[in-house]
């Protein structure tokens, strides 16, 4: 079944259309990748799910309700959570103080005593940092901080936006791991990478983008050995 | 001049300008703007209070509260009117909406109030007490106990309110603000509601220590300017103990040294401070917008 669909989205910056009808579904319980080279319209796209982008046309349904339109913190709302390119964390503030803010909009009035212990049971390496400001951890753990703060607000859809970037080969498999662990609790995962190998270890379907559109489309066991096929769509 | 009658009465002015001052930092972390409006919220917070207290006859309390009340409810107006279509405008021309907002705010008080000055009477009719050779006023002391009462609420809303905790996410990261579900436009109006309500505050303390006519919150909006920028703008408590030097220094300046140049030797001080550390006492980085 189908949690969230789009349909023919159309979304920019001002006079750049970025997005010129885009469609994708992600079915409930899937972790689906979403691929691209840079300036493909990835981030545009998981901007425009989220409500921090305006979008222009088209529609966003999640759980047979349309989206577009709403602010973010009403999309937020509905059990969607967004990890975003450069993580967006609470820069000032301690690691305690940022899971904290990840669930104090959420949905039903949360345990954060019992979530804060989960993201650390998940993400070991936070707990040693939890009175550190953000802006001291590693990009690694700063990455880990950015997930486990959207995890605060149990989401049922987790959108992640280009995690492994810049990160070590070690971490960025600790991350697939902890990827599938999540998908495998019951999150439906929708995740953007550059990292054609690691997503397509992770992900159940993918989809490929390029000037905004969707040129490809297909199981990741499928698509496991035509690396030279997304060499030339990430070019 | 006795230094503790100095002290004191340093003292007080500083807490008015900390007041000020904390009022400006929170709209400056917020949206990145200096209010140039900020000394005619406490001009109408002076005038609120004045007219419950003295044509109205209420309590003293009331009038306080109310002058607060309405300060906070001003501040959202504010925002709603004048700021929220064009907050992702540059913010130098946000910087011009709050400096015409400062010239109608003037202007609407001149209706009813006209060009007089106006004298707001002490709280209290008690006596000035006597240490020593030392004479303090009790409206310095209120002053002081009130401002400090009001920071430390400020304080403990901050870190313990889940509005002042997502207040404060929303200065730090308002992208990451938005990924955890805050609703950002309502933190802006509490912001804007929130700083009002500190200036209108300080507007009624202030009054019975300097006048009350409408042209009255420039030279709050100044000292309240320089003591921002001796914390370094970005910081609470900066603002409080920039509040204090400034309040400090130019009443011993006047009491020791001239009073004719009272009024300008906090901005000469800061000056030297700001050359030895150009980001002010607590500053962490430049303060690069207007
Ligand atoms: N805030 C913005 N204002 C104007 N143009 C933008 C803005 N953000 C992105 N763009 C442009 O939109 C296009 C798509 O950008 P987007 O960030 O969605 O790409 P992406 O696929 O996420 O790339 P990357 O892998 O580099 O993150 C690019 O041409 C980019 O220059
Ligand atoms: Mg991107």
């Amino acid at each position: 079944m189908t949690m969230l669909s789009i349909r023919n989205l159309e979304a920019g910056y001002g006079s750049l259309k970025v997005l010129r009808g885009l469609s994708l579904e992600v079915p409930r319980g899937r972790v689906v990748a979403l691929l691209g080279g840079n300036g493909a319209g990835k981030t545009t796209t998981m901007n425009a799910i989220a409500g921090l982008l305006p979008a222009a046309g088209g529609e966003i349904r999640f759980e047979d309700r349309e989206l577009r339109g709403l602010p973010s913190h009403r999309v937020f709302a509905r059990g969607i959570a967004l990890v975003a390119q450069g993580r967006a964390l609470f820069a000032e503030m301690t690691v305690r103080e940022n899971l904290e803010l990840g669930a104090l909009a959420a949905r039903s009035r949360p345990d954060i005593v019992a979530l804060t212990e989960d993201v650390f049971r998940r993400f070991p390496r936070l707990r040693e940092r939890v009175e550190q400001r953000a802006a001291s951890l590693s990009g690694g753990e700063q990455q880990m901080l950015a997930t486990g703060r959207a995890l605060m607000s149990r989401p049922s859809l987790l959108l992640l936006d280009e995690p492994t970037t810049g990160l070590a080969p070690i971490i960025v498999s600790e991350l697939g791991r902890i990827i599938r662990e999540l998908n495998a609790g019951g999150l439906t995962i929708l995740l953007v990478e550059q990292n054609v190998r690691m997503a397509l270890q992770v992900a159940d379907e993918v989809y490929v983008m390029r000037n905004g559109e969707i040129v490809l489309h297909g199981a990741a066991a499928e698509l496991q050995n035509s690396d030279e096929m997304f060499s030339s769509y990430l070019g | 001049m006795n230094l503790v009658t100095l002290l004191v009465a340093g003292l007080a002015n500083g807490s008015l300008y900390a007041l000020v001052a904390l009022g400006l930092v929170l709209i400056y972390k917020t949206h990145d703007l200096v209010n140039f409006a900020h000394g005619e919220i406490l001009m109408a917070g002076g005038f609120i209070g004045f007219t419950a207290y003295q044509t109205m006859h209420l309590p003293y309390p009331v009038a306080f509260l109310l002058a607060i009340a309405l300060g906070g409810l001003l501040g959202a107006v504010i925002e709603l009117v004048a700021f929220r279509r064009v907050a992702d405008q540059h913010h130098i021309t946000l910087a011009m909406v709050t400096v015409g907002l400062s010239v109608f705010m003037k202007g609407i008080a001149r209706v009813p109030f006209g060009t007089d000055i106006y004298t707001f009477p002490p709280a209290f009719s008690a006596d000035r007490i006597t240490l020593g050779s030392a004479v303090i006023a009790p409206q310095h002391l209120l002053t002081i106990g009130i401002a400090a009462l009001l920071t430390l609420l400020l304080f403990l809303f901050f870190r313990y309110t889940t509005l002042g905790k997502q207040m404060r996410a929303t200065q730090q990261n308002i992208t990451g603000a938005r990924l955890v579900g805050i609703n950002t436009g309502r933190v802006f109006s509490s912001t804007w509601s929130l700083a009002a309500a500190l200036g209108a505050g300080a507007g009624v303390l202030a009054a019975p220590l300097s006048l009350l006519y409408p042209d009255m919150g420039t030279n709050f909006l100044l000292k309240g300017f320089a003591a921002a920028v001796l914390g370094g703008f970005e910081s609470v408590p900066g603002a409080i103990i920039g509040g204090f030097l400034v309040g400090i220094i130019e009443m011993l300046f006047g009491g020791y040294v001239s009073t004719a140049f009272q009024q300008v030797s906090a901005f000469f001080i800061i000056i030297v401070i700001l050359f030895i550390r150009p980001n002010g006492l607590f500053g962490r980085r430049a303060v690069a917008r207007v």
